[in-house]
């Protein structure tokens, strides 16, 4: 389904009478039905127009006996390749044309060989126009034709979980005819349909026939367990006869599931409603309803229309992002030469000589105005001060002193030789680097030295 | 919708969308050429602001001299007699230019033959904090043989001035009135 509706009207025909249940899901995921009276035509096309109203689905289904489930095992282990290979598989297995038939792969399993298993559902496209005439006679046309073996199945399940690795038989008891389904756990095997309905009692016709599809697909003496439903399951003697003959040869215990005779239209219900496995709508190809033909076309639609959007706007984005890009880059080449005009006056400056133009100007401007700006600068008579306390401090003799901005020269004397020392220590705790040359004098008891320190200017 | 509508629309949207992710992946490429371009003139830029902030720093500090009252120093000379004992300093020109705004730059050279070299920072704070004020740019001094403490100093400050800008109320006028105390070089260019 290219939609999932919140509402569905599920109508099963059996026996001329058609058997409706309508069902919503709430916002929480939960399906609530309303089973409507059976047979009443009224109820019935109210049910339809209500459903119709709030976009909901119909869904019907394909009885077994006009399609087939089939497992096939397809050689590969790839599922995609084995895809590829399965209608061939199918084709051979069938006793009519593929052509002439649709089918759906509704489940795909690996098997202990490492091969893939795939479960079929197929029907001729006759049997399928001959149900949609029945249904459409009955005044509804199902958007989703589901079939009745897989259904049974999935609601039996829901409703009774399966015992593991325990065989499992549900027996649907119609009005007209009798489905009998087998699986093994929660594995959907087969499904086979008898025309012919039970009998008001014990009847060895019936018994014996399912005792033979039986024989065919379990081994006698194993367990089983025995499930009843449709609308012959509410006659207690019919359901009790039917398990006591059965189970002399798969003993198990007997469940009959409740609302026998809505059992089916629930199920069609739960899987229009539900995501789940074993889905399966055989109303494909011609046959498809023109409402799901719609919401495929819209849906096509929205997602070119998506994708156009999606286009537009990432044109519009580059479009939008180059104009800024640009914008950002003008903004900035005009500051650029507001700038440079003001700090340049009268030059002309070519474009992208910004810098070396701007620079040049300045540095002819920078010599009328630098002197105001050392004028704020540390003065050198400070740190005259300190080297006269560093030569205080090492109790050395000055002589000369030559101080300039980043160098000075010094020439003294001093009464030991480690004063000198002191003396370059504390000069070089000052920021120079000293060059102290000291010499012993010959006559003299005091030591003469020479400094010549770099850097260290304030 | 028609079959043929629906393709219609599918086609032109795979189009359009083709043309956007064309138009994204060439304006993503362009965009690359642009950050570039971007990040070269902002670092342009920067230079170009670092180079107005030193040029706004001068300009201020030039603003500060402008709203002196007084626009000419004090002479040497006469700070010299104020804060050193004894000495007289000798007075000479060095060096002179013009600078912005009808500014200038003065370098002189004051020599001390003999003073007391403890009066020496006395003699620098006083010319610093004059108004223009002096700057010491160069000292060289030399210890005299004869006494402890004495020395000469020959000191090269510099000062900027401006001619023309109307004195200070106090008529302090160093340069005339230092000519006729017996005046030094420096007075001698203060005479028109």
């Amino acid at each position: 389904m290219p939609f999932r509706p919140r509402v569905c009207c599920g109508m099963t025909l059996s026996g001329g009478a058609a058997v409706m249940v309508r069902a919503w899901r709430s916002s929480g995921g939960t399906v609530h039905q309303a089973i409507l009276a059976p047979g009443d035509a009224a109820a019935h096309r109210q049910g339809l127009a209500e459903s119709d109203r709030s976009g909901g689905a119909t869904a019907g289904c394909l009885a077994v006996q006009e399609s087939l489930t089939l497992w096939l095992n397809s050689p590969l282990a790839s599922r995609a390749k084995a895809e590829k290979v399965l209608p061939s598989l199918l084709d051979i297995q069938l006793p009519f044309p593929l052509e002439d038939c649709l089918y759906q792969f509704v489940e795909f399993r690996r098997t202990s060989e490492g091969i893939v298993s795939a479960l079929v559902c197929a029907a001729r496209r006759e049997a399928i126009q001959a149900c949609l005439d029945r249904y459409q006679a009955q005044g509804t046309d199902p958007m989703l034709l589901d079939h009745e073996g897989l259904a049974l199945w999935t609601q039996s399940l829901a409703e009774c979980p399966a015992e593991p690795r325990r065989h499992r038989i549900l027996i649907y008891l119609a009005d007209d005819h009798t489905t009998l389904v087998i699986g093994c756990g929660e594995r959907y095997g087969t499904a086979h349909s008898l025309q012919m309905p039970p009998p008001p009692a014990a009847d060895d016709g019936l018994v014996n026939r399912l005792q033979l599809l039986l024989h065919a697909g379990l081994p006698a003496g194993v367990g089983a367990q025995w499930l009843f439903c449709g609308a012959r399951a509410g006659e207690t003697a019919v359901v009790e006869t039917l398990h006591r003959s059965l189970t002399r040869d798969w003993p198990g215990p007997l469940t009959r599931h409740k609302e026998p005779a809505s059992f089916l239209a629930r199920a069609l219900c739960e899987r229009a409603l539900k995501r789940g496995p074993l889905r399966c709508n055989l109303r494909q190809q011609t046959f498809t309803h023109p409402a799901v033909r719609r919401a495929v076309d819209g849906r096509a639609r929205n997602a070119a229309v998506g994708i156009l959007v999606a286009g537009l706007l990432l044109v519009g984005f580059s479009l939008t992002s180059r104009l800024l890009g640009e914008h950002r880059l003008n903004l900035i080449k005009a500051e650029i030469a507001a700038m440079a005009g003001e700090l340049a006056p009268g030059v002309t400056i070519p474009y992208g000589r910004e810098i070396p133009e701007v620079q040049k100007a300045w540095e002819k401007q920078a010599l009328l105005t630098a002197p105001f700006m050392d004028a704020f600068a540390p003065s050198l008579a400070p740190r005259l001060a300190e080297v006269v306390k560093a030569g205080r401090a090492s109790a050395v003799r000055f002589e000369t002193l030559s101080l300039r901005r980043n160098s000075l020269a010094l020439t003294g004397v001093a009464e030991d030789w480690d004063q000198c020392g002191q003396l370059e220590q504390r000069l070089k705790a000052l920021g120079y680097a000293v060059k102290l040359q000291r010499q012993e004098a010959i006559a003299e008891n005091e030591v003469r030295f020479t400094v010549n320190a770099e850097g260290g200017g304030p | 919708m028609k079959p043929n509508a629906l393709f219609i629309l599918q086609a032109c949207a795979l189009a359009v969308f083709l043309a956007g992710i064309l138009a994204s992946i060439v304006t993503f490429r362009q965009n690359l050429g642009l950050s570039d371009k971007i990040r070269n003139k902002n670092e342009t830029l920067s230079q170009l602001a670092a180079i107005k902030q030193t040029r706004d720093r001068h300009l201020a500090a030039l603003q500060a001299f402008e709203a002196l009252s007084n626009a000419v120093p004090a002479t040497l000379a006469s700070l010299g007699r104020a804060a050193v004992t004894n000495a007289t300093p000798e007075i000479r020109e060095r060096e002179s230019r013009n600078l912005t705004a009808g500014w200038t730059l003065r370098q002189m050279e004051a020599v001390f033959s003999e003073m007391n070299l403890s009066q020496l920072p006395d003699f620098l704070q006083a010319a610093e904090m004059q108004r223009p004020p002096w700057r010491l740019m160069e000292c060289t001094l030399a210890s005299s043989r004869q006494a402890d403490g004495l020395g000469r100093a020959v000191l090269i400050m510099e000062a900027a001035e401006k001619i023309g800008r109307q004195m200070p109320d106090d008529g302090r006028q160093p340069a005339r009135r230092s000519l006729g105390e017996g005046g030094t070089t420096e007075d001698r260019r203060r005479i028109p």
